[in-house]
């Protein structure tokens, strides 16, 4: 056969294997499986505790809507709040608002004494009205007191409450909140 | 198409693209830097409604004193109902005492003014408590007037019996016979 043409034939052939051995190819591999697991999200609560109280001054419990305050009252109003916190990394804050008082019979009563006290608790830092909530590993949880006192001053004259009597004010709503920082 | 248009147009194409990626990766941005997602909870302590309360009272007549037929050495009695209708207990005084007309019996008779428990005789009852002659006023009603109980809704209102003596002395001057007069008596009640 001519040269040439086994040339030709032979390029041909080494072309056609080449094109055949393009449709498969072989790589190197391998795998191993990496166990996955559960994620666990932290958690805030916030629950009230019992139904709310009032108080006068003695101690006494009164109920709110039968009681007539005069001057020389405190009427205290008490709550008590249960709040746990969850999360490794978690930073939060617990904190109070509300608890103003409107109404005609607001401007002879003295500013309300708003307070929220905490126990003593691992993982729970207070300073003023704010508490720091930091669970690391372990969930914090406790019960604090939230305290709203009003009082209705008596006056050196005897006249100048007068305009009081039978006079109505509100207590507005109090929040309490518990919040990641951010 | 001409030549230098059929050129730029792959140009344009590329230009467009990569806009469009770079918008999608602004909006991107903004999308996911204005929304965080942290843990919160809260809970509310309800407030009320608080009442004041009143300091008030009430006279009503039992048996009235008459001023008249007092002759020297005489005495005549009359009985009040005191009622508490407030919420506070209220110390008593007297601050207006006046007879009319103005004659020498009302200057001459004495009249005295005591409070006691509800249900008192006044004809037996003691008197060291105000007493009125002339023009002069001496002396404080014995109090307080109690209140109601504020923590017991319903309770009852408290009363007391005020009595009123009036005598024409043994040594009143002649001028004062065949007259007679009449009295008003202020009383203030002050919370205690």
């Amino acid at each position: 056969m001519n040269k040439m043409i086994k040339g030709a034939l032979a390029a041909g052939t080494g072309v056609v294997l080449l094109l055949g051995g393009a449709g498969t190819l072989a790589y190197w591999n391998a795998e191993t499986t990496v166990n996955g697991g559960t994620i666990t999200a932290g958690n805030l609560t916030l629950t009230n505790t019992g139904s709310p109280t009032w108080t006068d001054q003695t101690g006494a419990t009164i109920d709110i809507a039968t009681f007539r305050v005069v001057p020389g009252d405190t009427l205290t109003l008490t709550q008590a709040v249960t709040f746990s916190a969850t999360g490794n990394n978690l930073v939060g804050t617990l904190s109070l608002a509300g608890g103003g008082v409107s109404g005609d019979l607001a401007a002879f009563l003295s500013a309300p004494g708003v307070t929220m006290t905490v126990p003593a608790t691992t993982g729970v830092t207070c300073s003023g009205a704010t508490c720091t909530v930091t669970p690391g590993a372990a969930t914090v949880s406790q019960t604090v007191t939230v305290k709203v006192a009003i009082p209705f001053p008596k006056t050196s004259s005897p006249t100048d409450q007068n305009g009081a009597m039978q006079k109505t004010a509100s207590l507005a709503n109090l929040t309490i909140r518990l919040e990641q920082n951010h | 198409m001409p030549t230098h248009l059929r050129r730029a147009d792959p140009i344009r194409r590329l230009l467009r693209a990569t806009l469009a990626v770079a918008g999608g990766i602004v909006l991107a941005l903004v999308t996911v830097a204005g929304s965080y997602a942290y843990l919160s909870a809260s809970t509310t302590v309800p407030g009320g409604t608080i009442s004041a309360g009143s300091a008030n009272f009430t006279i009503s007549t039992g048996s009235a004193v008459a001023l008249t037929g007092l002759y020297p050495g005489a005495t005549t009695y009359g009985s009040y109902t005191l009622t508490n209708t407030g919420d506070v207990p209220l110390g008593l005084s007297v601050t207006t005492f006046t007879v009319t007309p103005a004659t020498v019996f009302a200057s001459a008779v004495v009249i005295d003014l005591a409070m006691h428990p509800a249900g008192t005789t006044c004809a037996s009852a003691a008197y060291s408590q105000v007493s009125h002659t002339g023009s002069a006023t001496t002396g404080t009603l014995a109090g307080p007037l109690p209140s109601r109980d504020r923590y017991t809704p319903g309770a009852a209102t408290p009363t007391r019996t005020l009595c009123v003596r009036a005598t024409l002395p043994a040594n009143a001057p002649d001028g004062a016979k065949a007259t007679s007069g009449s009295f008003a008596v202020v009383i203030r009640g002050v919370q205690s």
